[in-house]
Order: C-alpha cells, then structure tokens, then sequence
C-alpha cells in the first residue's frame, strides 16, 4: 500500500477552510438557538398562536306571557369573488337574483367587473376580490344560497338584534345600534344583564391561517346573557298602540302617550308614544327621524291641567278640613288670603255654588282654587309632592325628566289658586298615572314595575323584582272617597261620560290644558288627557290618555278626545283580560236564566 | 472461540435489529396517534360548528315564530274566517256568591252518587 502525495501546505489549507465553513455554521446556529433564542422563539409563537374570541350570545327580552320581544339573530352579508366565477355558475345567476331580490342586470354587472382603477387618472388596476351582493340575509336565504353552489359567493356571518315585534313596544325595548351598543330603553338600562361574557380559545393555526384545534391549549366558555321578562303584555300593548293609532289618524296630533298598569302592583302592561320608531329600522332616519325615538311618557312635561284636581281634593279630605258634602262659593271670582284679594281663576260654567263633591265631578278650577287656599301653600305643596310631582317615578327605563314643582319660595301670589287646578306645575304623563294610581290603589304610592324577573338560559330566576311601594299618600277611606267622586266624573253629570263602559265602574278625570307658546297661554294649543281606572271598588287596570295638540274643530278636550279612547282601551282590556264587572247581576257573561244545569260534581 | 463470536454476533444483530424495528415502528405510532388526535380535533370543530348553526337556527325558528304570533299577524288570520258565534253556541252561566266571592262554578271533590250507589240493588236478580 502506498500514500497518495498530499502536499501539507494545501492539505492544512483546504481542512482550515472547511473548518472555517463548519465554524460559520456552529456559530450561525449559536447565533439562531441560543444568542437569539427568546426573541425568535417569541415571533415564530406569535405567527403561530391565535387567541380566538367567542362571542356570547346577547339575552332575549320577554313580555309578561314568555313571548319574544327582542332577540339575537345572524345576519348574512352575501358578496362575490368576481375571479372565482366559474363558466357553468352563470348559469345560477338568474336564480341567486331572485333570491336576493335584485335585478339580474346589477348581479351580472357586480359578477363581471373584475378590476378597479384606484382614481381617474391612476395608472394601475387592481383585482377585485370582494363585491358586496347584500346584507343582513337571513338563515333561509343563506341556506338557498349556498345550495346553488356557486363558487366564488360567499358569506361573511354577524349578529345583530332583531325585534320580532316590529313597532311594538318599540319605546320600552329601545334598540341596540350596529356598534353593538344598546341605545335607549330596557336594551341600555339593563345591558349588564343582557350582555353576557365572551368567551375565547388560545390555539395555533396553520400556513393558510385555518385552525389547527389539535393545539388548543386554552378554551373558556363564553357566557350568554341572561334573559328579561318584562311586565308589558304583548296583547294589551297592542290594543294600546292600535288605539294610538286611531287618535293619530282622527286628531293628527303632535303627540300621544298612554299608559295602563295595575294598581296594586305598580306594574306596567302598556307604554306608548305616538310618533313612534321600528327598533329594526332604527338608521333609517328618513322614515323615523330621531325624535320619534323619544318616550314621550317619561320625557315630555306638560301642565296636566284637572287631573291634577284629585291632589287638592285628596289632601283636603285627608287634612279633614272638608268634607264631601260641604258648600263652596264659587260664583265669585275674588277670594281673600293671607289679607290679600286674589283674582279666581274662570271656570268653562259658571255655578254659584258647589258642594266639594261637584267641584271634582264638575272639574270648577274656581272650586279647587278654594281647596288650595284652605290648604295653604305648605300642605299643598306637601301632597303635590307625596303624589310624586316634581320627582322621578323610578320607571326602569332611564331619561326620565322629574317634571317641576316649585318650592314655596318661588311661588307668586298667585300660584295658590293656580297650582290646585293643574297649572304653574309639569309633570311627564307617567306622573300623572302614578298621581291617579294613588287613589286606585286605597292611598299607596307604588314604583312603577317594568321588569318581572331575570332568567338565565334554563328559566332560572336570577333576579326577581318585586311591587315596591313608596309611601302611603292619603288614608284608605280618603282614596276610597275621592274613588267614588271620580267615579261620578264619569257619570251623566260629569265631564268624562265618554268614558263610561256599560256594567262597570269607572273613575277618572279629565284635563284640557292651554299650552304655554311664546310665553303665553295659547287658545289654539292645547293638552287633552284622561287618567282613570275600573272597575273603581276594586281597581283592576289603571290607564292614562295624553295627546298633546289634537287637531279638530274647535277646543280638543280631555272628555272629547282622550276619555273615548280610555273606553276602547278599557273594553278591550276587559274582553282580554276577563275583567269582572262590579255588579254581580250584570256582568259580561251572566246575563241569562238559563234551564240547563250541570252535573253535581260542580254546583252552578 | 469461533462459536462464541458467532453467536455473540448473531444476538448483536438481533438487538440491533430489533432497536431499528422498535423505533421505526414507535415513529411511525407517534405519527399515527398525532394524526388520531388532530382527526378528533377536527371532529370536535366540525360538532362545535353543527351545533352553533342549529343554536343559530333554533335562534331563527323562535324568531320566525314569535313574528308569526305577533296579536296583529294572528288577527290578520282571523279577519274573514270568524264569524260571529250565534246564540245556541253560548252557555249561559249564572253567578252567584260563594265563600271565597264570587263564582260562576265552585270546584268540590267528587262524590259518588247515592243513585249509583242504590243502581245494582235494584236490578232483578
């Protein structure tokens, strides 16, 4: 055997250099795993990681009967890859029109334009890769879609919050915007409930950014909202708003508001406004500007005029400084006080005398501005307040306005006559239905309930409200007196006949209150209100009419325009309701003698 | 000495063998399991997605139903198809006072008539 010549100078010099090489490498490496170790470790975890967020699915909002007012659905926002098109899927395009509604000349226009120039005079083109087709499909017409099989549509899901009632309840509910931020109503003031808590998962994807679930390493569940039952029932707020409707198209006001709740728990079956909104159109300001968004019934203040009579009537009796049957000069237009003479307000007829009865049931402002003066300022500001004038109702809603009630202080000489017949004091609608569920509800002044309960998922309560009563404001028998004036207001020789439904009893008042335009009273503006209750020895339904510049011939009054709709209201009410009339031989069933009599097992 | 060798040999080769065997084969298991794991992870996506588009659908079913039972979509059903009930289809019912108030019926517990009772003893036997 023999060794190759090798010279040792070039031998030493290549193995140096190829030792160099291997040394550039080792140190390369180093370099990569341990001098940058942490650093590049981080950036190759982050293209990695993801952190995906599930959303939690936003509480459903219910009426008094469990049926679905408000509620989270997908929504579907169908575009199209005009360089995904496919020869044999135009062929699908007249039937995907159709599904979208749309002419087939845009959809062939939107399929077939493929590029777009950045401005008039840019010199690249750019592909298009996404044109919109239409938004907020539903799951049915997604479905319809993507069984056409069309490749290159696709569809980019989202969430939003649909009423299924339309308009209804529309001021209660209020509306979630595309933000996802509740806006007004029960959607805001109890969007904590509601809400709910999204969810996430820590995993990794791959290359194309999909998925790889294999590497999930962290999941929490997301937490649905929790659900809300309302005390509105979705009937009675629809006779309510069809009743709205009618006083809009007879009168053509500015605006309405009425109320129905029940007395003795304070809660609310029905809250509407005219003009009114569609919560799933709430960006459509065109069709319902902004202001129609506002509850009218919690917001807008107006003198509420004689309806306020039943404070000064109330507060006297339970002072005991009257009594029902006592006789009042109210022919005369001067009264003295404090050693001063002060000028009477007029009545629409004048009497020469009125028993303190007659001045509820005959609404005489002259006769009221007696009772206030027997009163004195203190007493009668003190039940005017107790009756919650000039405070918040606590109505769960938010934006409520406090009305005014002035302090004594800022009274002028002549606010003592004028404050018992319902001026030189505001009040929101919900005031003076809270003021006149006092008398319905023997005396007691009850928060307004507009929430039943919160429930989770499986219709657990999570939260139950109760009836929440704030003071009482006059004694049991006092209420039950006036109770029987009111009811005569709406007798034959009261001004709320309109009001009266046959076999029942009926109580309430009236107002029709000149509105304040450029500083002075104005003959041709005016308040026409009804606030009553039935059957009135056992109230059942408390409902306040407010319309604030009906248009007819003449002056609109409370008797004229708010009672009559106070008896649709209440008729109906009494039918859906199975309100049992207070005489017992004469209620909406028993009426007949009738010869078939049932087996023994019930005794008829 | 030879034979020793042979044999020392033969058993070298075995484990060698027998190492190559184990660890390609447990290669292989590795892969296959991880393949297993990602196969039941994209299940699991594919149940969690199936299951969010039926709560989606159901989402969507409540909500059609609820618009379908909206008191003005029920009444426009009704309009036309209703006709006003005549007489011989109302029972009258009369009220009248019992303990807890006022009452079209009063509910008591079912008592057997003496008639029945009394029915066999009358029959001839």
């Amino acid at each position: 055997m023999s060794k190759a010549f090798v010279p040792f100078a070039r031998s030493w010099l290549v193995s140096i250099a190829v030792a160099f090489a291997f040394c550039v490498l080792l140190g390369r490496l180093f370099y990569l795993h341990v001098w940058e170790h942490q650093a590049l470790l981080e950036h190759v975890t982050s293209n990695r990681k993801m952190i995906n967020v599930v959303e939690a699915r936003r509480g459903n909002i219910v009426d008094s009967g469990g049926n679905l007012l408000a509620t989270t659905r997908a929504a579907y926002n169908i575009g199209v890859d005009p360089q995904a098109i496919r020869a044999k899927d135009l062929d699908q395009l007249p039937r995907l029109a159709q599904i979208l509604d749309q002419p087939l000349n845009e959809l062939l226009n939107k399929v077939n334009t493929k590029v777009r120039k950045g401005g008039q005079h840019a010199k690249e083109v750019r592909l298009i890769r996404w044109a919109v087709l239409a938004k907020g499909l539903d799951e049915s017409k997604h479905d319809a879609i993507l069984a056409l099989g069309i490749k290159g549509v696709y569809a980019n899901r989202v969430f939003t919050r649909s009423y299924p009632a339309g308009q209804l309840a529309a001021h209660v509910l209020g509306y979630v915007n595309k933000e996802e931020t509740p806006v007004t109503g029960v959607e805001r003031f109890f969007d904590y409930y509601l809400r709910g808590q999204d969810g996430w998962r820590e995993t990794e994807r791959d290359g194309n950014r999909r998925e790889l679930a294999q590497y999930r390493e962290r999941e929490v569940n997301p937490t649905n909202g929790l659900n809300l039952e309302l005390t509105i029932d979705q009937m009675v707020q629809f006779i309510v708003e069809k009743e709205v409707s009618r006083l809009a198209q007879s009168y053509n006001p500015k605006g309405v508001s009425v109320i129905v709740s029940a007395p003795s728990t304070g809660a609310i079956l029905a809250m509407a406004n005219y003009p009114s909104y569609d919560p799933n159109e709430f960006y459509n300001t065109e069709k319902y500007p902004i202001s129609n968004q506002r509850n009218r019934a919690l917001t807008d203040v107006f003198e509420p005029g004689s309806t306020f009579k039943i404070v000064p009537a109330a507060a006297a009796l339970n002072e005991g400084i009257v009594q029902p049957e006592d006789q009042f000069k109210t022919g005369l237009a001067l009264a003295n006080y404090k050693g001063r003479a002060l000028r009477l307000p007029s009545d629409y007829h004048t009497y020469e005398t009125l028993s303190m009865q007659d001045i509820v049931v005959k609404s005489s402002n002259r006769g009221a501005a007696h009772l206030g003066i027997l009163l004195g300022e203190d007493r009668l500001h003190d039940y005017a307040a107790a009756f919650g004038f000039g405070e918040v109702t606590g109505c769960d809603l938010g934006g409520e306005v406090s009305g005014t009630l002035h302090e004594v202080g800022n009274w002028d000489g002549l606010t003592i006559t004028r404050l018992p017949m319902g001026h030189a004091v505001s009040a929101t609608p919900m005031q003076v239905h809270t003021a006149m569920s006092v008398i319905a509800n023997k005396g007691i002044l009850m928060e307004p309930l507009l929430t039943k309960r919160i429930f989770d998922s499986s219709g657990r309560d999570v939260i139950r409200y109760s009836p929440n009563a704030k003071r009482r404001v006059v004694s049991t028998e006092v209420a039950e007196t006036v109770s029987t004036m009111l009811a005569a207001v709406v007798g034959q020789e009261g001004t709320a006949r309109k009001a009266s439904i046959e076999n029942y009893n009926v109580a309430g008042k009236t107002g029709t209150t000149q509105k304040i335009v450029k500083g002075q009273y104005s003959r041709r503006h005016h308040v026409a209100s009804f606030s009553g209750f039935f059957p009135a020895d056992h109230p059942e339904l408390v409902i306040t009419v407010v319309v604030d510049e009906p248009q007819l011939l003449g002056v609109g009054y409370g008797g004229t325009v708010a009672a009559p709709a106070f008896r649709n209201i209440a008729q109906a009410c009494i039918a859906y309701l199975g309100i049992r009339s207070s005489q017992s031989n004469a209620s909406f069933l028993a009426l007949k003698n009738f010869p078939y009599d049932r087996n023994r097992r019930l005794s008829n | 000495m030879n034979s020793v060798s042979i044999k020392a040999r033969q058993r070298f080769l075995l484990i060698i063998v027998a190492i190559i065997v184990i660890t390609v084969t447990s290669g292989f298991s590795i892969v296959w399991l991880q393949q297993q794991i990602s196969r039941t992870a994209q299940n699991s996506k594919a149940q969690e997605a199936n299951l969010a588009e039926m709560t989606r659908k159901l989402g969507y079913l409540d909500q059609q139903i609820a618009t379908l039972h909206q008191p003005v979509m029920l009444q426009g059903q009704l309009t036309g198809i209703l006709r006003a009930s005549v007489d011989e289809q109302i029972v009258w019912v009369n009220e009248r006072s019992v303990a807890s108030g006022r009452a079209y019926a009063e509910a008591k517990p079912y008592q057997v008539s003496t008639d029945l009772a009394l029915l066999g003893l009358s029959r001839a036997r």
